[in-house]
């Protein structure tokens, strides 16, 4: 019985002095608080409503402003162009009317074929 | 009947490897839980929106008001003739001479002193400028003025 004891007790001994070992040469490292996590929600799509197109006064070949409403109103950033192939241009939302300019580049109505809008927040 | 010594100490030692590997299993889930938290994150909104657009759309409002829908847009400067009823026939900001030969169609004259020439009055709607005269304007109903 006392021979079986003796090698366990040595090599408890000697994991203990192992991890004293360990301990004094590993110094505390200062970790700051951090934060980690996951999340998720699902994306909504904009409502565009009540679009007008407004021609060029003085040279009504061009079109000159595209205007509709967008809900919920608090897209921060539109765009909008009037041709697949065609030039974005930056639009202004106040409180959900939205107005894009289309003069620069200019388009011709003849070109003006399809309005796409991307809206985000 | 002979004892089995070695039959009793095999359970055991199963049983003390199941324990202990609960106790690992419940210890992993626990930490996990701890380290993995939920955000809080808020609905939010993104899109992409596309329609056709139709001649009648790009219409002044006070030609759809008059009866003219169009169809089909023509444009140009200087002549400018109407190729089709219920057509949309733009000019430009020089002096133009815009004309219909088929009695339903909206003219967009823009700046400059422009000539309209419809088929009847009535029938044919004419946006014109101020500078038009209105000696230039035969035919075609004036339904805006502008610039």
């Amino acid at each position: 019985m006392r021979k079986r004891f003796f090698p366990i007790a040595l090599v408890v001994l000697a994991v203990l002095a192992g991890a004293m070992l360990g301990r004094a040469a590993t110094a505390a490292n200062t970790v700051p608080t951090g934060r980690l996590g996951q999340g998720s929600q699902a994306t909504a799509a904009y409502t565009i409503s009540g679009v007008s197109y407004s021609l060029d006064v003085n040279n009504p070949r061009n079109v000159a402003q595209v205007a509709f409403t967008v809900s919920p109103s608090s897209a921060r950033v539109v765009t909008a162009r009037l041709n697949n192939a065609g030039s974005w241009y930056t639009c202004t939302n106040t409180a959900g009317s939205v107005t894009c300019a289309t003069t620069s580049p200019a388009i011709a109505a003849t070109s003006a074929n399809n309005l796409t809008v991307v809206a985000s927040q | 009947m002979a004892r089995r010594p070695g039959r009793r100490t095999t359970r055991r030692q199963q049983g003390l490897f199941w324990l202990v590997l609960a106790a690992a299993v419940a210890f992993g889930f626990v930490t996990t839980q701890a380290f993995t938290a939920s955000n809080a994150v808020p609905a939010t909104n993104i899109g992409q929106f596309s329609q056709a657009i139709t001649p009648a759309q790009l219409e002044p409002a006070e030609c759809i008001t008059g009866g003219v829908t169009a169809t089909s847009i023509v444009s140009g400067t200087g002549t400018v003739n109407a190729t089709a009823a219920n057509q949309l026939v733009l000019g430009s900001s020089a002096v133009d001479s815009l004309t219909d030969t088929f009695g339903t169609v909206c003219m967009v004259g823009g700046a400059g002193s422009d000539s309209f020439q419809g088929k009847n009055a009535g029938g044919d709607l004419c946006v014109v400028s101020t500078a038009t005269t209105a000696g230039n304007i035969k035919k075609c109903t004036v339904v805006a003025t502008r610039p």
